[in-house]
């Protein structure tokens, strides 16, 4: 797995590329945590390149949800599809979050 | 899928790349596609780690074995065991879903994926083994 970064007046962009799995979620969560560090309240991951994603980067997902949500952040994603976007939908988080959120605002 | 394929590692976070890649080439071979093998490289991880995490105890050392055969021409079966405390993911109740980030728990998600994404899945407790049997078949899980 891979992150890369875009900053922009309102928040950031984060873009995973590739494999999500129990071995690379603590990676994103340090990349995401140091993210919110520097006290971002919006934050748009991508995933249009994000290939895998398994319950481990749910649980990663969900820490920095309620991260955000107690800073009086908003969490929101582009470009899950797939298989991705289909263990989302099982896992029930696609209900909590807006997926098509292209526009960092 | 040749008949001597069994692989037994550690049960450990380490291991998990070695048997995902495992039953991925399996599935290939089986003829799923690049997407079907996915899902079932999903089934596998959570499988797995729910082993690596509970099967043995804290900081205790096992070994977890997996071995892939067609039973059929339509079925792919991956089974999982080990010799750690009795689980069965087959009788886990489904979650219940919180309407906010703030209220959901962020774990118990594995074997819903799991389940997702095996067309069966059977468990027994053979002696002082657990034997889980995930039957995958080349459709992709249903829209």
């Amino acid at each position: 797995m891979e992150t890369t970064r875009e900053k922009d007046a309102v928040g950031s962009k984060v873009c995973v590329i590739g494999v999500v799995d129990s071995l690379s979620a603590p990676e994103l969560e340090r990349e995401l945590a140091n993210v919110l560090d520097e006290g971002v309240k919006n934050l748009l991951i991508d995933m249009e390149r994000t290939e895998y994603l398994s319950s481990a980067g749910i649980r990663t997902i969900l820490r920095i949800a309620k991260r955000l949500d107690a800073a009086g952040g908003a969490l929101r994603f582009r470009g899950v599809h797939g298989v991705v976007r289909d263990v989302f939908r099982v896992t029930g988080v696609d209900r909590l979050f807006n997926l098509d959120g292209e526009r960092l605002q | 899928v040749n008949e001597e394929n069994e692989i037994r590692t550690s049960a450990s976070l380490e291991s998990l790349k070695t048997l995902r890649d495992h039953a991925a080439a399996c599935a290939a071979t089986f003829g799923c596609t690049h997407s079907r093998v996915m899902e079932i490289e999903l089934a596998v991880e959570e499988a797995l780690v729910n082993i690596f995490n509970y099967a043995y105890g804290d900081g205790a050392c096992g070994e977890v074995e997996m071995t892939c055969s067609e039973r059929d021409a339509e079925t792919l079966l991956i089974v999982i065991s080990d010799s750690g405390s009795p689980f069965d993911p087959s009788a886990f109740p489904p979650p219940v879903f919180a309407k906010s980030a703030a209220e959901r728990h962020v774990g118990g998600m594995g074997i819903p994926i799991l389940r997702r994404y095996a067309d069966a899945l059977s468990y027994e407790r053979r002696g002082d083994r657990n034997v889980l049997t995930i039957s995958v078949t080349r459709k992709n899980a249903p829209e």
